[in-house]
This record gives structure tokens, C-alpha cells and sequence, in this order.
């Protein structure tokens, strides 16, 4: 067996995306929805690096680049998107934000409810960062 | 008097329409933030133009000729006919334009004081600039183009003024009805432009080169047809006549301005320009019964509004609508003496006559400004005094209260009836002589022009009864005073008053300084076309019978309305005011007979499209709408089913290239 071809790069990345689509399709959590998003990205991503090493230009690599900046901003745009959802609905099932449909469509529902949802917990209260400022003397004016 | 070289006269000559348009621009735009200065501005600039069009006239009064044509630039051009900035400086032009700014100008100084106070005083004066420079335009126009332009001008203007104090529905109504009916007559004057463009020898559209034009005789009487539409539109002659007395509706010094004494003297000019001036150079008989067609329609239409205008006015109770309807019934005399066509008349040539009479029309015109204007302005005076009440029924008594407002609007009214030795009278006379003249020849048309001869004759008395009517109603008898004149109830302030006197001394003076001695006559003898000869001031029986009328008719408005004005004695004008007060039940008919039913049809059109077209539109949209409905059901607003359709979408797609390949 010798170093890897370009048909099993092509396999891998293949995997990757499938794998990214069946997620996105099948997974009810944003959040995890967001991750087989980038799952995707990354097969596709991998295509490019395969074709450029073998075909022996930077063109891929160097758009892969691009592709990573661009990911990693939608990555930022994306949780703040989900983060500002989730303040409505106190939920992160995809399901629940159904309004852009047709007006005489009625929503939809599943018969059975999803097993083992996020169970409902108060969002964290932070404490107090770093040491507590001292507070400057009263001065005792005679 | 003096000479002055060609390019000093052409600046002159530029100056009269420009330099009212500059001040109409200024005081428009200090306006919004000095409102004071708008009325110093527009007086200086209209007083500019009169004393460029002064200069002109003097300059222009020595000597004789073809007329001046100065060229300024090119508007634009159609293929190699180029419609051209050119004044057509010719003595009827300077005459007119001098007239014009002088009244203007004095209008504008009362105004002054008229509109003291008003808030949008600065739109007014703005508006009254733009006015007295279109209508400079329209005077000096070489190019029939540029003359519409100004003739254009003039009814926007109008529109404007008339629906000056636009939040009053009666002002905004009177405006559109102003501009509606009157725009019938422009598209009749756009009409006979066309007809001359489409025309050869006349494709250049100035005045000389239609005149000299070649032209069938079809086309001169269809020409002329239109021109006279469009006159009739303008200068409010009976079918069209209907907006003139609404019109009353604006501020007064603008029915001085536009409605008595200039715009609507527009038709007058226009046509005492075009009848003489379309019999061509020579004696040609198919075209002078073309012109004589036209005449004829001049002369019955002029008719018809001199005495239907003058019985109207008769019964007015609104002091300003009595004026109205003698601008009306005066400027049928004009149309009337107009229509006085070119039968061969002993030595003198058919165009020597048509031109005579036109003159007649073009003096009575420029007298009947002077007067005009003075018995408006006056009437304007009285309303200020009054607190804008102009019923006359209203106030009554006001000579001791008002001495200079008195003795102008007796002065008017003297010379509105025709009283020598007052301008009016020798104007009068004039279209008096013209017509007993024409029913002398023995022609064809002779019994036309006795017709013509004895309803002037009437109207003349008519006139006098009505003015005098209105003069006892609002100067005599028992002092009566609105309540809404307050303690305002006195002579108007001095920016008022010495206008006032100015144009009565022009309305004495003028009549008698320009027409006996025969200098109009001379002057006017270089317009061209008109072919005028000397003619000495005489007594003559038509004279006679006119002072006769206007005395029986003063005797008349004496004796009803001063010496007894009883009640009994009122309900015998019952009849007589009843008519008037539905004015002929003329706009009744145009009620009844067009508006009324214009205005079902479009209820019936309106009912057809609501319950027919649309539902028919409807039933074509429900296809699309039955196709769509199918596929609706896909947009559930899940993501994650879209995004299955986009991976099947996907699937289907490869499946495709792979089966195609």
C-alpha cells in the first residue's frame, strides 16, 4: 500500500459531506445542525486541498484560505443567530420557527415529541470577575 | 422723434419681455424671506419694460416701413426650419406692448397697497411679472411658435392669479374653469399652427412668411376658423364665454390686469393682425371670401356677447361681476367691428377696409384698457374700503366717504359709455362708423352690417344704463356701510389713490389726444398690412345716435335708480334680473347639455370597468393563481424540508448528467 491517491481524498471528502448532510437533514439542535454545516464546508474544503496537491498548483490551497475566513466568520454570525433565537424560545429545536410558510398552511407538528431535549436550566449567572476593587476610604473631614 | 441705431433698438426691444421674467424670478425668490421687497422688485422691472417700450415707440414714431425683426438666437430647430428668438418690432406690436407696461405697471403700484398684508403677497407680484413678460411675448413674437408660447404663458398665469387664494373652493373652481374652458380655445390655436406648418410657403411660422405665403383658399378659411376659436377661447366671446365672469374670483388688480385690460385683448390683437394680414399682396377673390367667411362669425359671435353681455351685466348685484360682463359685451364690440369684411368699397380696396377696421377694433381696444382697468381698479378700492364685500346691495353712499375713488369710477363709467369727449366715446365711434359704413355699400352683406350697426347701437345705450346703474347703487343714495368694513370704511391709502388718478386722466386724455388728431391713425398706418389712409375727424350720424344711446341710457339708470329708487319700481326689472342672475341660463346649459352628461357617461364607464373589465381581468388571474395553489403546500416554512428538497433537487439533477452522458 503506498501513500494515499487522489480517488481516496475524494473518498473521504465524500464522507464528510454526506455525513455533514444526513446531520443536517436528520438533527433537530441548531447548534448541531450548524456543526454538520461545517462538516460539509470541511469535505468540500478537502476536495480543494486534494486537487491542488495533485495537480501540482496553489490555486485550491489558496482558496481554501478564503473558505476558512469566510467559515469562521458565518461560524460567529451563525451562533449569534442561534444564541438570539434561543433568548425567544428558550429552545434550540429548528422546528419551533416555522412562520415564513404560506399563511393558510398549518403548522407542523411531530406526533412524538423529541426524546431527551436540553433539559430547562436558568442560564448561568457569572460571578464577579477578578478581585473586588477596594473601596477608597471615607475620609473623616474634621 | 428720434433715431436710434438698429442694435440700441434691439436691446430696447429685449429688455420689455426680459426684464419683467427677471423680476418675476427675483421677487420669487426673495420672496420666501423679504417678503416687502417682492412688490419694489416687480415694479421696477415692469417699469423697466415701460420705459423700454416708451423709447421704443418714440423712436419708432417717425418713420415708416417694414417692420423691425431682431434675432436673439435659435429656440430649435426641424429640418432646416429653425423656430427662432426674434422680436417683430412693428408699430401695432409697440403700441400694444406700450400699453401694456403702462397699465402694468400702475396696476402693480396698486396692488401695492391692495395686497398689503396678504401672506403670499410675494407669489403675487412674482406671478404679475411673469404676466406682463409672457405677455410681451406674446406682442412681440416674430415666430407664431413663440407667440403661442407667450399666448401659453399668459393662461398659466391667469390659471394662477385667478386661483390666488387657492384655499377658497369658489377661487380654485373659478381657476380650473378659467383654464379648462380657455384651453378649448388653444388647441384650436395650436391647430391652425399645424395647418401653417404643414403648409410650404408658410413652413417658417413667422408672420411675414405667412402672410406672403401662397396659400389655398381652403386653407386661409380653415386657418382663420381656428385662429378664431382660439380668440373667441381667449378673449371670451359667446360659446367660450362662460369663464370670464368667474375669473372674478381672483384679487382685483388682477382682473384689471388680465381680465379687462390685457390677456384677454389677446384674440383682438391676434386676429386684427390676422384678417388684414392674410388678404395677401394682391386682390385675390376666393381669398377674400375665405377671410370674409370668417368675418362673418367674428362679426355675429361678437355681436351675440355684446348684447347678451351687456343685458347680463344688467342685473348684476356684484359690482365686480357688472365690470365683468362689460369687458364682455366691449370685447364683442372689437370681434364685432372685426367682422367687418372686405366688400369692395367705392375707390377703396377690399384690404384698405378690413384694415380700417381693424384699426377701429385695435383703438377701442387700447381706450378700453385705460377705462377698464380705471373702473376695476376703482371697484377694487371700494372693496378695500369695504372689507371685500362687493355687493352692492351691500353699501350704497360712499361719494363722500371715498371723493377720489368717486370721481374715478364716474370718470370710467363716463367714458364706458361713450360720453364726448372721454376716450371712449371716440373709440365707440369708430366701430360705430365702420359698421353704418359697411350696411351702406349695398352688398351682400349690408344687411349683416345694419344688424351689426343696431345692436352696437343698443349696447351702447345698455352699457351706459348698466354702469350708471352700478355707479348710482355704490356712489349715491343713502350711506350704507358693511359691518365687515369695521372702522376701516375710508379712502384708500395713497399707493391706491394715485393710480387711480393717473388712469383717469389717461382714460380723459387719451381717446382725445390719439384719435381725433388722427396720431394713432398716422402711427399705426406703418403696421403692416393695413394699408390705412388719412382720414379726417368728422360729425357723423352714427357718432350722433351713439351719444344719443349712451344719454338715453344714463337718463334711464337716473331716473330708476337715483331720483327714485323705490321698490315698486325694482320689482319691474324683475324679469330682466332673474335672467341675469342665471346668466342667460347659458352655463345652466352647458350644464345640461355637456358637463351633466359627461359626467353620466363616466359614471356608465366607471359602472362597465368596476362589474365588467374587471372581473374578466380577474378570471385570467385565477390560472396562475389555480397553478400556484398546487404547489403552495411546499412552502411550510421548515428548514430542514427545504434543504431536503435542495439534496433531492441535487440527487435528481446528477442523476440527469449522469443518464444524459
Amino acid at each position: 500500500m503506498n501513500s494515499p491517491d487522489l480517488p481516496h481524498y475524494l473518498a473521504c471528502a465524500a464522507v464528510l459531506f454526506v455525513l455533514g448532510l444526513v446531520g443536517f437533514l436528520a438533527r433537530r439542535n441548531l447548534i448541531l445542525m450548524f456543526l454538520s454545516v461545517e462538516l460539509m464546508v470541511q469535505g468540500v474544503a478537502l476536495n480543494f486541498v486534494a486537487f491542488a496537491r495533485f495537480r501540482g498548483n496553489l490555486d485550491g490551497q489558496s482558496f481554501v484560505l478564503f473558505m476558512l475566513t469566510v467559515a469562521a466568520c458565518e461560524a460567529a454570525l451563525a451562533l449569534a443567530l442561534i444564541l438570539a433565537l434561543y433568548r425567544t424560545q428558550a429552545s434550540l429545536d429548528v422546528s419551533l420557527w416555522q412562520n415564513l410558510r404560506e399563511d393558510d398552511l398549518d403548522a407542523t407538528e411531530d406526533d412524538e415529541p423529541l426524546p431527551g431535549m436540553m433539559p430547562e436550566a436558568p442560564l448561568p449567572s457569572l460571578p464577579v470577575a477578578g478581585i473586588a476593587p477596594a473601596r477608597p476610604e471615607e475620609s473623616n473631614r474634621v | 422723434m428720434f433715431e436710434l441705431s438698429s442694435e440700441v433698438l434691439s436691446g430696447l426691444a429685449l429688455c420689455v419681455p426680459v426684464l419683467p421674467l427677471i423680476a418675476a424670478v427675483v421677487s420669487a425668490v426673495l420672496g420666501s424671506t423679504r417678503p416687502s421687497l417682492a412688490p419694489l422688485v416687480a415694479s421696477i422691472g415692469v417699469l423697466g419694460a415701460f420705459a423700454a417700450s416708451l423709447l421704443l415707440l418714440l423712436a419708432t414714431a417717425g418713420h415708416g416701413g417694414a417692420a423691425h425683426i431682431f434675432h436673439y438666437g435659435t429656440w430649435f430647430t426641424i429640418s432646416h426650419h429653425s423656430i427662432d428668438w426674434e422680436i417683430r418690432l412693428d408699430a401695432l406690436a409697440t403700441a400694444m406692448v406700450c400699453m401694456v407696461t403702462f397699465i402694468s405697471f400702475w396696476i402693480v403700484i396698486f396692488s401695492q397697497g391692495y395686497m398689503d398684508g396678504d401672506l403670499g403677497s410675494a407669489r403675487f407680484f412674482s406671478l404679475v411679472s411673469l404676466f406682463v413678460g409672457a405677455m410681451a411675448i406674446l406682442v412681440l413674437a416674430n415666430s407664431l411658435v413663440v407667440m403661442f408660447l407667450g399666448w401659453e404663458g399668459v393662461g398659466v398665469c391667469s390659471y394662477l392669479l385667478v386661483g390666488f387664494w387657492f384655499r377658497k373652493p369658489e377661487a380654485a373652481a373659478a381657476a380650473r374653469k378659467a383654464f379648462l374652458v380657455t384651453r378649448l380655445g388653444d388647441v384650436a390655436l395650436l391647430g391652425a399652427l399645424l395647418l401653417l406648418a404643414c403648409q410650404p410657403g408658410s413652413r417658417a411660422l413667422t408672420f411675414d412668411a405667412v402672410f406672403s405665403a401662397h396659400l389655398d383658399a381652403g386653407i386661409v378659411y380653415f386657418v382663420l376658423l381656428l385662429l378664431l376659436i382660439g380668440a373667441v377661447g381667449k378673449s371670451a366671446q359667446f360659446p367660450l364665454h362662460v369663464w370670464l365672469p368667474d375669473a372674478m374670483e381672483g384679487p382685483t388688480p388682477v382682473s384689471a390686469l388680465i381680465h379687462a385690460a390685457t390677456m384677454v385683448t389677446a384674440g383682438v390683437y391676434l386676429l386684427a393682425r390676422f384678417f388684414p394680414g392674410m388678404t395677401g399682396e394682391s386682390v385675390d377673390l376666393s381669398r377674400l371670401d375665405a377671410i370674409a367667411s370668417v368675418q362673418d362669425l367674428a362679426g355675429g359671435l361678437g355681436a351675440i356677447t355684446a348684447l347678451s353681455a351687456a343685458i347680463m351685466a344688467m342685473g348684476q348685484s356684484d359690482l365686480k361681476r357688472v365690470l365683468a360682463y362689460s369687458t364682455l359685451s366691449q370685447l364683442g364690440y372689437m370681434f364685432m367691428v372685426l367682422g367687418v369684411s372686405g366688400e369692395p368699397r367705392g375707390e377703396h380696396l377690399p384690404q384698405e377696409v378690413i384694415g380700417v377696421a381693424a384699426f377701429a377694433s385695435i383703438f377701442h381696444l387700447l381706450t378700453h384698457a385705460f377705462f377698464k382697468a380705471l373702473l376695476f381698479l376703482s371697484a377694487g378700492s371700494v372693496m378695500h374700503a369695504m372689507g371685500h364685500i362687493i355687493d352692492m346691495n351691500r353699501f350704497g353712499g360712499l361719494r363722500r366717504l371715498m371723493p377720489i375713488t368717486h370721481a374715478s369710477f364716474l370718470v370710467g363709467a363716463l367714458a364706458l359709455a361713450g360720453f364726448p369727449p372721454l376716450s371712449g366715446f371716440f373709440s365707440k365711434d369708430e366701430i360705430l362708423l365702420e359698421l353704418w359704413n359697411g350696411s351702406l355699400t349695398g352688398g351682400p352683406r349690408s344687411a349683416f352690417f345694419a344688424i351689426l350697426f343696431s345692436v352696437g347701437l343698443i349696447t351702447a345705450g345698455l352699457t351706459a344704463y348698466y354702469i350708471f346703474r352700478a355707479y348710482f347703487k355704490t356712489f349715491h343714495g343713502e350711506e350704507k356701510i358693511p359691518h365687515e368694513a369695521g372702522h376701516h370704511a375710508h379712502e384708500s391709502p395713497r399707493s391706491m389713490t394715485v393710480p387711480l388718478m393717473v388712469l383717469a386722466v389717461c382714460s380723459v386724455v387719451v381717446g382725445l389726444a390719439v384719435g381725433p388728431t388722427g396720431i394713432l391713425h398716422h402711427y399705426l398706418s406703418h403696421s403692416s398690412h393695413w394699408h390705412l389712409h388719412e382720414s379726417a375727424f368728422s360729425v357723423n350720424i352714427p357718432m350722433i345716435l351713439g351719444v344719443l344711446a349712451a344719454f338715453t341710457g344714463v337718463a334711464v339708470a337716473w331716473m330708476l335708480h337715483k331720483a327714485a329708487a323705490s321698490t315698486a319700481k325694482k320689482r319691474s326689472m324683475g324679469l330682466f334680473e332673474s335672467l341675469a342672475d342665471n346668466r342667460l341660463y347659458i352655463d345652466g346649459l352647458y350644464l345640461a347639455t355637456l358637463v351633466r352628461p359627461l359626467a353620466a357617461l363616466g359614471s356608465v364607464v366607471g359602472w362597465l370597468d368596476r362589474e365588467l373589465i374587471s372581473p374578466l381581468i380577474e378570471l385570467g388571474a385565477t390560472v396562475p393563481r389555480m397553478v400556484g395553489g398546487r404547489f403552495r403546500s411546499a412552502q411550510n416554512g421548515l428548514l430542514q424540508f427545504y434543504a431536503l428538497a435542495m439534496a433531492l433537487g441535487l440527487i435528481v439533477i446528477l442523476a440527469m448528467f449522469t443518464v444524459a452522458r
